[in-house]
Protein backbone atom coordinates (compact mmCIF):
# COMPACT_ATOMS: atom_id res chain seq x y z
CA UNK A 1 0.00 0.00 0.00
CA UNK A 2 2.60 1.80 1.19
CA UNK A 3 4.82 1.35 -1.76
CA UNK A 4 2.01 2.05 -4.29
CA UNK A 5 1.34 5.42 -2.34
CA UNK A 6 5.09 6.62 -2.97
CA UNK A 7 4.65 5.31 -6.81
CA UNK A 8 1.99 7.51 -7.64
CA UNK A 9 3.94 10.42 -5.98
CA UNK A 10 6.82 9.76 -8.13
CA UNK A 11 4.70 9.95 -11.00
CA UNK A 12 3.23 12.71 -9.97
CA UNK A 13 6.83 14.43 -10.04
CA UNK A 14 7.66 13.71 -13.25
CA UNK A 15 4.22 14.16 -14.73
CA UNK A 16 4.67 17.59 -13.65
CA UNK A 17 7.92 18.39 -15.02
CA UNK A 18 7.40 17.00 -18.14
CA UNK A 19 4.19 19.27 -18.27
CA UNK A 20 6.46 22.06 -17.59
CA UNK A 21 8.63 21.02 -20.76
CA UNK A 22 5.56 20.84 -22.69
CA UNK A 23 3.95 23.92 -21.72
CA UNK A 24 6.93 26.04 -22.44
CA UNK A 25 7.29 24.32 -25.98
CA UNK A 26 3.67 25.21 -27.04
CA UNK A 27 3.99 28.60 -25.24
CA UNK A 28 6.68 28.92 -27.93
CA UNK A 29 5.38 27.52 -30.96
CA UNK A 30 2.30 29.88 -30.11
CA UNK A 31 4.05 32.66 -30.01
CA UNK A 32 6.23 31.93 -32.73
CA UNK A 33 3.44 32.12 -34.98
CA UNK A 34 1.83 34.88 -33.24
CA UNK A 35 5.23 36.88 -34.27
CA UNK A 36 5.08 39.68 -31.23
CA UNK A 37 7.64 41.85 -32.96
CA UNK A 38 6.23 41.37 -36.39
CA UNK A 39 7.37 44.58 -38.26
CA UNK A 40 8.76 44.59 -41.69
CA UNK A 41 11.22 46.89 -40.94
CA UNK A 42 14.92 47.72 -41.10
CA UNK A 43 15.21 46.39 -37.30
CA UNK A 44 13.30 42.80 -38.35
CA UNK A 45 16.92 41.30 -38.07
CA UNK A 46 18.51 42.91 -35.46
CA UNK A 47 18.73 40.85 -31.90
CA UNK A 48 16.15 42.04 -29.35
CA UNK A 49 17.32 43.60 -26.48
CA UNK A 50 16.67 43.15 -22.50
CA UNK A 51 15.00 39.59 -22.41
CA UNK A 52 16.23 39.71 -18.80
CA UNK A 53 17.75 42.69 -17.14
CA UNK A 54 20.57 40.57 -16.15
CA UNK A 55 22.88 37.31 -16.61
CA UNK A 56 21.62 36.03 -12.77
CA UNK A 57 17.42 35.81 -11.83
CA UNK A 58 17.13 34.97 -8.37
CA UNK A 59 19.36 31.68 -8.10
CA UNK A 60 18.91 31.15 -11.99
CA UNK A 61 21.44 31.98 -15.08
CA UNK A 62 19.56 33.75 -18.15
CA UNK A 63 20.61 34.08 -21.29
CA UNK A 64 22.43 37.67 -20.87
CA UNK A 65 26.22 37.81 -21.08
CA UNK A 66 28.05 40.89 -19.96
CA UNK A 67 28.79 43.36 -22.66
CA UNK A 68 31.80 42.92 -24.14
CA UNK A 69 34.80 44.45 -22.21
CA UNK A 70 32.14 44.73 -19.38
CA UNK A 71 32.63 43.52 -15.33
CA UNK A 72 29.72 42.44 -13.69
CA UNK A 73 30.33 42.19 -9.79
CA UNK A 74 27.82 39.93 -7.76
CA UNK A 75 26.94 39.93 -4.59
CA UNK A 76 24.35 37.03 -3.46
CA UNK A 77 23.12 36.70 -0.09
CA UNK A 78 20.60 34.36 1.61
CA UNK A 79 19.29 34.48 5.07
CA UNK A 80 18.39 31.85 7.05
CA UNK A 81 14.60 29.53 6.50
CA UNK A 82 11.81 31.67 7.62
CA UNK A 83 10.21 28.85 9.96
CA UNK A 84 11.11 30.14 13.27
CA UNK A 85 9.50 33.50 13.23
CA UNK A 86 10.15 36.49 15.39
CA UNK A 87 12.16 34.54 17.21
CA UNK A 88 15.13 34.65 14.76
CA UNK A 89 13.07 37.64 12.39
CA UNK A 90 12.18 35.41 9.34
CA UNK A 91 15.99 33.88 9.50
CA UNK A 92 17.28 36.98 9.07
CA UNK A 93 19.69 36.68 12.28
CA UNK A 94 19.72 32.83 11.45
CA UNK A 95 22.82 31.24 9.94
CA UNK A 96 23.07 33.05 6.18
CA UNK A 97 25.22 32.02 2.72
CA UNK A 98 27.16 34.62 0.99
CA UNK A 99 28.77 34.39 -2.86
CA UNK A 100 30.74 37.49 -3.96
CA UNK A 101 31.54 36.96 -7.61
CA UNK A 102 33.19 38.75 -10.77
CA UNK A 103 31.95 38.01 -14.68
CA UNK A 104 33.70 39.76 -17.72
CA UNK A 105 32.56 39.91 -21.07
CA UNK A 106 34.98 39.04 -23.27
CA UNK A 107 33.24 38.95 -26.67
CA UNK A 108 29.20 40.73 -26.98
CA UNK A 109 28.04 36.83 -26.58
CA UNK A 110 31.10 35.18 -24.60
CA UNK A 111 31.75 35.65 -20.83
CA UNK A 112 33.93 34.05 -18.31
CA UNK A 113 33.74 34.23 -14.01
CA UNK A 114 34.62 33.77 -10.64
CA UNK A 115 33.39 33.61 -7.46
CA UNK A 116 33.51 32.13 -3.97
CA UNK A 117 30.63 30.99 -1.83
CA UNK A 118 30.64 30.90 2.15
CA UNK A 119 29.48 27.39 2.27
CA UNK A 120 31.56 24.68 2.17
CA UNK A 121 34.28 27.18 0.80
CA UNK A 122 33.31 27.00 -2.91
CA UNK A 123 35.46 28.57 -5.29
CA UNK A 124 34.19 28.10 -8.59
CA UNK A 125 34.84 29.25 -12.45
CA UNK A 126 32.30 29.73 -14.67
CA UNK A 127 31.43 30.60 -18.72
CA UNK A 128 28.72 31.18 -20.53
CA UNK A 129 28.64 31.33 -24.55
CA UNK A 130 24.83 32.49 -26.03
CA UNK A 131 24.80 30.71 -29.61
CA UNK A 132 21.46 32.73 -30.81
CA UNK A 133 20.03 35.65 -30.38
CA UNK A 134 15.84 35.69 -30.51
CA UNK A 135 15.47 38.41 -33.67
CA UNK A 136 12.91 41.26 -33.61
CA UNK A 137 11.15 39.56 -36.40
CA UNK A 138 10.87 36.39 -34.40
CA UNK A 139 12.96 34.87 -37.99
CA UNK A 140 15.45 32.93 -35.11
CA UNK A 141 12.37 32.57 -32.66
CA UNK A 142 14.73 32.16 -28.70
CA UNK A 143 17.57 33.39 -27.58
CA UNK A 144 20.07 29.73 -26.49
CA UNK A 145 22.89 29.93 -24.42
CA UNK A 146 25.41 27.48 -22.90
CA UNK A 147 26.33 27.96 -19.21
CA UNK A 148 29.06 25.81 -17.44
CA UNK A 149 30.17 26.32 -13.65
CA UNK A 150 32.89 24.07 -11.95
CA UNK A 151 32.97 24.24 -8.39
CA UNK A 152 36.11 23.31 -6.29
CA UNK A 153 35.31 22.74 -2.24
CA UNK A 154 38.13 24.36 -0.74
CA UNK A 155 37.72 22.64 2.75
CA UNK A 156 40.05 20.44 4.63
CA UNK A 157 41.28 17.76 3.08
CA UNK A 158 39.75 15.69 6.64
CA UNK A 159 36.37 16.36 5.32
CA UNK A 160 36.84 14.38 2.27
CA UNK A 161 37.61 11.03 4.07
CA UNK A 162 39.83 8.56 3.22
CA UNK A 163 41.77 7.97 -0.07
CA UNK A 164 41.79 11.99 -0.87
CA UNK A 165 42.10 13.15 -3.99
CA UNK A 166 41.62 16.47 -5.46
CA UNK A 167 39.18 15.32 -7.96
CA UNK A 168 37.22 14.96 -4.55
CA UNK A 169 36.59 18.63 -4.45
CA UNK A 170 34.96 18.96 -8.11
CA UNK A 171 31.66 19.58 -8.64
CA UNK A 172 29.69 20.10 -12.58
CA UNK A 173 27.04 22.09 -13.22
CA UNK A 174 26.08 22.76 -17.24
CA UNK A 175 22.91 24.08 -18.68
CA UNK A 176 21.40 24.48 -21.59
CA UNK A 177 19.24 27.65 -21.57
CA UNK A 178 16.52 28.33 -24.36
CA UNK A 179 14.78 32.04 -23.66
CA UNK A 180 11.66 33.97 -25.15
CA UNK A 181 11.00 37.32 -25.47
CA UNK A 182 7.19 37.71 -25.66
CA UNK A 183 7.28 41.69 -25.57
CA UNK A 184 8.64 44.33 -23.45
CA UNK A 185 7.26 43.45 -20.54
CA UNK A 186 7.01 39.34 -20.69
CA UNK A 187 10.01 36.86 -20.67
CA UNK A 188 10.11 33.22 -20.35
CA UNK A 189 13.17 30.65 -20.12
CA UNK A 190 14.00 26.93 -19.87
CA UNK A 191 16.47 25.63 -18.96
CA UNK A 192 17.61 21.46 -18.72
CA UNK A 193 20.59 20.98 -16.37
CA UNK A 194 23.06 18.14 -16.28
CA UNK A 195 25.13 18.27 -12.24
CA UNK A 196 27.74 16.26 -11.55
CA UNK A 197 29.67 15.26 -8.15
CA UNK A 198 32.94 14.05 -8.21
CA UNK A 199 32.18 12.89 -4.17
CA UNK A 200 29.25 12.85 -2.58
CA UNK A 201 27.52 12.56 1.00
CA UNK A 202 26.63 8.35 1.81
CA UNK A 203 24.07 7.62 -0.87
CA UNK A 204 23.49 10.58 -2.58
CA UNK A 205 23.62 10.35 -6.58
CA UNK A 206 26.75 11.68 -8.29
CA UNK A 207 24.58 12.91 -11.30
CA UNK A 208 21.51 14.50 -12.00
CA UNK A 209 19.44 16.22 -14.69
CA UNK A 210 16.99 19.01 -13.68
CA UNK A 211 14.45 21.32 -15.30
CA UNK A 212 14.23 24.66 -14.99
CA UNK A 213 11.59 27.30 -15.91
CA UNK A 214 12.06 31.00 -15.34
CA UNK A 215 10.10 34.10 -16.23
CA UNK A 216 9.64 37.54 -15.88
CA UNK A 217 7.10 40.55 -15.88
CA UNK A 218 7.39 43.70 -16.11
CA UNK A 219 5.44 45.86 -13.89
CA UNK A 220 6.50 49.44 -14.51
CA UNK A 221 9.90 50.20 -16.80
CA UNK A 222 12.41 49.63 -13.91
CA UNK A 223 10.53 47.56 -11.77
CA UNK A 224 9.79 43.20 -13.05
CA UNK A 225 8.22 40.90 -10.82
CA UNK A 226 10.18 36.91 -11.42
CA UNK A 227 9.55 33.10 -10.78
CA UNK A 228 11.43 30.32 -10.69
CA UNK A 229 10.87 26.79 -10.48
CA UNK A 230 13.50 23.83 -10.80
CA UNK A 231 12.52 20.11 -10.84
CA UNK A 232 15.28 17.97 -10.16
CA UNK A 233 14.46 14.84 -11.83
CA UNK A 234 14.54 11.69 -9.43
CA UNK A 235 13.60 9.22 -11.85
CA UNK A 236 13.97 5.22 -10.57
CA UNK A 237 15.22 4.10 -13.99
CA UNK A 238 18.11 6.42 -13.66
CA UNK A 239 19.27 5.42 -9.83
CA UNK A 240 22.76 5.33 -9.02
CA UNK A 241 22.01 3.38 -5.70
CA UNK A 242 18.59 1.56 -4.84
CA UNK A 243 18.12 3.57 -1.41
CA UNK A 244 18.97 6.51 -2.98
CA UNK A 245 15.80 8.02 -2.77
CA UNK A 246 16.06 8.73 0.80
CA UNK A 247 18.44 11.17 -0.46
CA UNK A 248 16.81 12.28 -3.66
CA UNK A 249 17.01 16.42 -3.84
CA UNK A 250 13.65 18.55 -3.79
CA UNK A 251 12.09 20.50 -6.13
CA UNK A 252 12.51 24.41 -5.70
CA UNK A 253 10.41 27.51 -6.09
CA UNK A 254 11.78 31.36 -6.15
CA UNK A 255 9.86 34.64 -6.55
CA UNK A 256 10.54 38.06 -5.84
CA UNK A 257 11.05 41.23 -7.59
CA UNK A 258 13.38 43.00 -9.49
CA UNK A 259 14.81 46.43 -9.81
CA UNK A 260 17.06 47.50 -12.94
CA UNK A 261 19.30 50.40 -13.61
CA UNK A 262 21.57 51.23 -15.93
CA UNK A 263 24.75 50.21 -13.51
CA UNK A 264 22.90 48.19 -10.86
CA UNK A 265 20.19 45.55 -10.52
CA UNK A 266 18.89 44.50 -7.42
CA UNK A 267 16.31 41.42 -6.82
CA UNK A 268 14.82 40.70 -3.10
CA UNK A 269 13.05 37.21 -3.76
CA UNK A 270 12.09 34.18 -1.18
CA UNK A 271 13.44 30.97 -2.13
CA UNK A 272 13.94 27.18 -1.23
CA UNK A 273 17.84 27.14 -2.35
CA UNK A 274 20.05 28.02 0.34
CA UNK A 275 23.43 26.51 -1.77
CA UNK A 276 23.59 30.02 -4.21
CA UNK A 277 25.61 27.37 -6.04
CA UNK A 278 23.76 25.71 -8.97
CA UNK A 279 25.60 22.21 -8.54
CA UNK A 280 24.94 22.46 -4.57
CA UNK A 281 21.27 23.81 -5.20
CA UNK A 282 20.09 21.10 -7.32
CA UNK A 283 21.78 17.53 -6.02
CA UNK A 284 21.71 18.79 -1.84
CA UNK A 285 18.03 20.91 -1.68
CA UNK A 286 16.53 19.60 0.97
CA UNK A 287 14.11 22.54 1.80
CA UNK A 288 10.41 21.32 0.41
CA UNK A 289 8.17 23.64 -1.48
CA UNK A 290 5.18 22.03 0.38
CA UNK A 291 6.28 22.19 3.78
CA UNK A 292 6.91 26.27 3.45
CA UNK A 293 10.76 26.12 4.03
CA UNK A 294 11.56 29.39 1.99
CA UNK A 295 14.39 31.45 2.75
CA UNK A 296 14.60 35.55 2.13
CA UNK A 297 17.55 35.82 -0.64
CA UNK A 298 19.00 39.21 -2.50
CA UNK A 299 21.30 39.62 -5.39
CA UNK A 300 23.09 42.84 -5.84
CA UNK A 301 24.72 43.43 -9.24
CA UNK A 302 26.86 46.12 -10.32
CA UNK A 303 28.41 46.60 -13.91
CA UNK A 304 31.22 48.77 -14.77
CA UNK B 1 28.54 82.43 25.86
CA UNK B 2 28.56 78.92 25.42
CA UNK B 3 25.09 79.11 23.50
CA UNK B 4 27.20 81.95 21.25
CA UNK B 5 29.92 80.25 20.33
CA UNK B 6 27.80 77.58 18.61
CA UNK B 7 25.67 79.80 17.07
CA UNK B 8 28.43 81.50 15.74
CA UNK B 9 30.04 78.08 14.58
CA UNK B 10 26.78 76.95 12.67
CA UNK B 11 26.77 80.57 11.45
CA UNK B 12 30.36 79.75 9.64
CA UNK B 13 29.40 76.24 9.37
CA UNK B 14 25.85 77.85 6.75
CA UNK B 15 28.22 80.33 5.34
CA UNK B 16 30.79 77.54 4.03
CA UNK B 17 28.33 75.08 2.30
CA UNK B 18 26.89 78.38 0.78
CA UNK B 19 30.29 78.49 -1.18
CA UNK B 20 30.18 75.00 -1.81
CA UNK B 21 27.27 74.42 -3.85
CA UNK B 22 28.18 75.16 -7.21
CA UNK B 23 26.75 76.46 -10.23
CA UNK B 24 25.53 74.47 -13.02
CA UNK B 25 27.19 75.94 -16.15
CA UNK B 26 24.86 75.99 -19.48
CA UNK B 27 26.07 73.11 -21.97
CA UNK B 28 28.47 74.46 -24.96
CA UNK B 29 27.24 74.06 -28.13
CA UNK B 30 27.05 70.79 -29.46
CA UNK B 31 28.11 70.13 -32.94
CA UNK B 32 26.24 67.10 -34.65
CA UNK B 33 27.70 65.50 -37.75
CA UNK B 34 25.73 66.35 -40.42
CA UNK B 35 25.55 62.87 -41.62
CA UNK B 36 23.81 61.91 -38.24
CA UNK B 37 21.91 65.96 -37.93
CA UNK B 38 19.65 64.71 -40.91
CA UNK B 39 18.96 60.69 -40.46
CA UNK B 40 15.60 59.60 -40.90
CA UNK B 41 14.23 58.14 -37.93
CA UNK B 42 12.87 54.77 -38.63
CA UNK B 43 10.43 53.83 -35.79
CA UNK B 44 6.99 55.09 -36.08
CA UNK B 45 6.26 57.76 -33.42
CA UNK B 46 2.99 55.26 -31.85
CA UNK B 47 2.31 53.49 -28.74
CA UNK B 48 4.61 50.64 -28.48
CA UNK B 49 7.58 52.68 -29.64
CA UNK B 50 6.98 55.31 -27.49
CA UNK B 51 6.38 52.38 -24.37
CA UNK B 52 9.99 50.64 -25.63
CA UNK B 53 11.30 54.49 -25.39
CA UNK B 54 10.02 54.77 -22.35
CA UNK B 55 11.22 51.33 -20.37
CA UNK B 56 14.89 52.62 -21.71
CA UNK B 57 14.96 55.91 -20.38
CA UNK B 58 13.68 55.22 -16.83
CA UNK B 59 16.51 52.62 -17.16
CA UNK B 60 19.50 54.44 -18.63
CA UNK B 61 18.73 58.22 -18.44
CA UNK B 62 15.67 59.22 -15.68
CA UNK B 63 18.34 59.40 -12.91
CA UNK B 64 19.93 62.52 -13.79
CA UNK B 65 17.60 63.92 -16.83
CA UNK B 66 14.55 63.22 -14.22
CA UNK B 67 11.17 62.02 -15.21
CA UNK B 68 9.77 64.42 -16.99
CA UNK B 69 13.20 65.58 -18.87
CA UNK B 70 13.67 68.62 -16.97
CA UNK B 71 16.74 67.89 -15.65
CA UNK B 72 16.41 67.31 -11.77
CA UNK B 73 17.01 64.06 -11.84
CA UNK B 74 18.33 62.66 -8.36
CA UNK B 75 21.86 62.39 -9.56
CA UNK B 76 21.81 65.88 -11.31
CA UNK B 77 23.13 67.83 -8.51
CA UNK B 78 25.92 66.41 -8.87
CA UNK B 79 27.04 67.08 -12.38
CA UNK B 80 28.80 70.58 -13.18
CA UNK B 81 27.09 70.54 -16.25
CA UNK B 82 23.21 71.11 -16.53
CA UNK B 83 21.71 68.18 -18.23
CA UNK B 84 19.22 70.31 -20.14
CA UNK B 85 15.20 71.42 -20.40
CA UNK B 86 13.85 68.22 -22.71
CA UNK B 87 10.65 70.06 -22.39
CA UNK B 88 11.86 73.42 -23.89
CA UNK B 89 11.25 74.13 -28.12
CA UNK B 90 15.61 74.76 -28.15
CA UNK B 91 15.27 70.71 -27.54
CA UNK B 92 12.63 70.37 -30.11
CA UNK B 93 14.15 72.25 -32.81
CA UNK B 94 16.98 69.75 -33.21
CA UNK B 95 16.11 67.00 -35.47
CA UNK B 96 15.56 63.33 -34.24
CA UNK B 97 18.98 62.15 -35.62
CA UNK B 98 20.47 65.30 -33.52
CA UNK B 99 18.96 63.83 -30.25
CA UNK B 100 19.77 60.82 -31.28
CA UNK B 101 23.35 60.99 -32.02
CA UNK B 102 23.80 63.37 -28.57
CA UNK B 103 22.53 60.18 -26.25
CA UNK B 104 23.68 57.26 -27.37
CA UNK B 105 27.47 59.08 -28.31
CA UNK B 106 27.35 61.65 -25.50
CA UNK B 107 30.57 63.42 -24.33
CA UNK B 108 32.37 64.81 -21.45
CA UNK B 109 29.45 63.96 -18.29
CA UNK B 110 27.25 62.58 -20.74
CA UNK B 111 28.41 59.21 -20.82
CA UNK B 112 28.22 56.85 -23.93
CA UNK B 113 25.51 54.10 -24.51
CA UNK B 114 27.18 52.74 -27.47
CA UNK B 115 27.31 49.31 -25.77
CA UNK B 116 24.52 49.75 -23.23
CA UNK B 117 21.97 50.52 -25.84
CA UNK B 118 23.12 48.50 -28.50
CA UNK B 119 19.71 48.11 -30.29
CA UNK B 120 18.79 50.54 -32.82
CA UNK B 121 14.87 50.30 -32.66
CA UNK B 122 15.74 50.99 -28.66
CA UNK B 123 17.80 54.38 -29.50
CA UNK B 124 15.53 55.52 -31.96
CA UNK B 125 12.37 54.65 -29.19
CA UNK B 126 14.20 56.75 -26.55
CA UNK B 127 14.39 59.75 -29.25
CA UNK B 128 10.66 59.36 -29.75
CA UNK B 129 9.89 58.68 -25.45
CA UNK B 130 11.77 62.37 -25.25
CA UNK B 131 9.66 63.75 -28.38
CA UNK B 132 6.77 63.81 -25.76
CA UNK B 133 8.62 65.99 -23.43
CA UNK B 134 7.27 68.75 -25.77
CA UNK B 135 5.19 71.41 -23.54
Amino acid sequence: MLRSKYTIQKFMKIAFSGLISLSFLLILILSASQSCFAQEDEFANDPVAGTFETGLLGETQTTVTPYAGEFEMHIQHRFGLIENGLEDVFGIYATSNIRMGLNYGITPKFMLGYGYTKEFKLQEFQGKYRVFTQTESNSIPVSVALYGNLSINSQDKLVFGNDYAFSDRLGYFSQIIVAHKFNDKISLQFAPSFTHFNKTDSLVEHDKIALTLSGRAKVTPSMSVFFEYDQPLNIDDMREYTNSDQTDPEANLTFGMEIGTSTHVFQVFMSNYEGITPQRNILYNKNKIGDGDFLVGFNILVRF
Amino acid sequence: MKKMKFLILIAIATIGFAFTVQQQKKAAVWEVPAEYKSMENPLAKDAAGVNTGKMVYMKHCRSCHGNAGLGDGPKAARLKTFPGDFASAEFHAQTDGEIMYKSIFGRDEMPNYETKIPSKKERWAVVNYMRTFKK
